[in-house]
């Protein structure tokens, strides 16, 4: 994760993710840049009513912050949440000035 | 435009000879001058006996006289119809008159002419010599529409004119008879409109409206309820069980509409509305709808929404529909 407050403005690799997430449907993965100005999505999760994994999606999202957004788009469709993970590492430590 | 067929009442044929010193009525007219029946004009003009090697032309003025109360109408080919019963605004677009020469062995010469209060007509023959008068007519009307009441007023003079380089008595030995073989008319739109939506609207003021529901009973008159061009709506009848509405529209020359239509079907629902605007004129302007929307019911469990579709009261069906793309976001990570 990140620093605990806002103290640098590093450059971050968010390269994955790992929930506790049970449901049922396809759950829609996406990292959004400040004002959704860059995105990504990832390879939707099957949520499954009782599981025992957590499973690992891995992305590729290097932004200054990004927000996760999880999501279903049929009808019927649920998911809860109990914990996300984000595996994120500083790269750079600016842009350019 | 329609087919109009008159049958004369009375005809008053008055006839002179224009060399003064023979009365057009004395041995020209084999009937009896003055006013006669329309069969009668026709035998007389159909047995003209005229002088031989006479090169006079000879005229007679024809009217007809105005018979208001007996039916002498006949509208494409439906009941005769008296002067008083035609409805308002009927106009005689046309009326052909025509002249039958019927000695087809004596080669005839000379013209038919009509003259209208001062109005000269075509000449029905140009004077050649032919064997019958039958190939033309005259329009009476002559592109004018005329009232009844104006054209029975008419008074036409017909000359039979001779041409002296033809040789005498051709022409006199032939017989003519004249007919109104063909007449078109008109009539103004009905009074009255009915509208697909169950109502009626008119086409001006002046009329008196009654409406009769469920029989013949006189059920009211909402001639009040008329204005001008305005659309009157089935829904403005607040009597009767019926599902059909009789109305009868009148004015000062009688009965001009009689008919019937059906009562829109309508049906107000008193469980929703929507106040669309609370200023001005439309303030009180409240839209029903037949498909208002219900309040959520939170039930556990439950992972999509409920339309209730409300157009019909009596039997609400529902529908599931997925809840909107339900979705959460994380904060900002990262910095």
């Amino acid at each position: 994760m990140g620093s605990k407050s806002s103290q640098g403005e590093n450059i971050n690799h968010f390269n994955a993710i790992r929930m506790r997430i049970t449901g049922a449907g396809n759950l829609k993965l996406r990292f959004l840049s400040y004002d959704e100005v860059i995105t990504e999505d990832l390879v939707d999760l099957i949520l499954e009513a009782t599981t025992n994994k957590e499973p690992t999606r891995l992305s590729n999202f290097k932004q200054q912050r990004a927000q996760l957004e999880l999501k279903t788009t049929l009808k019927n469709e649920t998911f809860k949440v109990n914990r996300i993970l984000i595996f994120v590492k500083p790269m750079f430590t600016s842009y350019p000035g | 435009m329609g087919v109009l067929f008159f049958k004369f009442a009375t005809v008053a044929v008055v006839g002179s000879r224009l060399d003064p010193g023979v009365p057009f009525s004395t041995g020209w007219w084999a009937g009896t001058p003055g006013v006669s029946t329309d069969q009668d004009l026709i035998d007389n003009i159909n047995n003209i006996t005229p002088y031989s090697n006479d090169t006079n032309p000879f005229s007679g003025n024809l009217t007809f006289e105005l018979d208001q109360n007996t039916p002498i109408f006949q509208l494409d080919g439906g009941s005769f119809l008296s002067f008083n019963n035609l409805p308002a605004g009927f106009m005689i677009e046309s009326a052909n008159i025509t002249f039958l020469g019927n000695n087809i062995d004596t080669p005839l010469y000379g013209t038919v002419q009509g003259i209208i209060t001062g109005t000269t007509l075509a000449n029905y023959n140009s004077g050649a010599a032919v064997t019958s008068f039958n190939s033309g007519s005259i329009d009476l009307c002559q592109g004018v529409a005329k009232t009844p009441l104006a054209f029975l007023a008419l008074n036409v003079k017909i000359i039979f004119n001779y041409p002296p380089a033809q040789p005498p008595g051709n022409f006199h030995n032939a017989a003519y008879h004249f007919n109104i073989v063909s007449a078109t008319y008109s009539s103004p739109n009905s009074p009255i409109t009915i509208t697909g939506s169950g109502g009626f609207k008119l086409a001006g003021a002046g009329y008196n409206i009654y409406y009769f529901v469920g029989g013949d009973s006189l059920d009211g008159n909402i001639g009040a309820l008329i204005s001008g061009a305005a659309t009157v709506e089935s829904n403005e009848f607040i009597s009767g069980d019926g599902t059909s509405i009789d109305l009868e529209a009148s004015s000062g020359t009688g009965v001009q509409f009689n008919g019937s239509f059906p009562f829109m079907s309508t049906i107000i629902t008193g469980s929703g509305g929507i106040l669309v605007s609370n200023t001005g004129a439309d303030e009180n302007n409240l839209v029903l709808s037949t498909d208002v929307s219900g309040l959520y019911i939170l039930v556990p469990g439950k992972t999509n929404d409920t339309i209730y579709d409300r157009n019909d009261p009596l039997n609400i069906t529902t529908t599931v529909v997925k809840i909107p793309d339900p979705y959460i976001r994380t904060a900002f990570l990262g910095g």
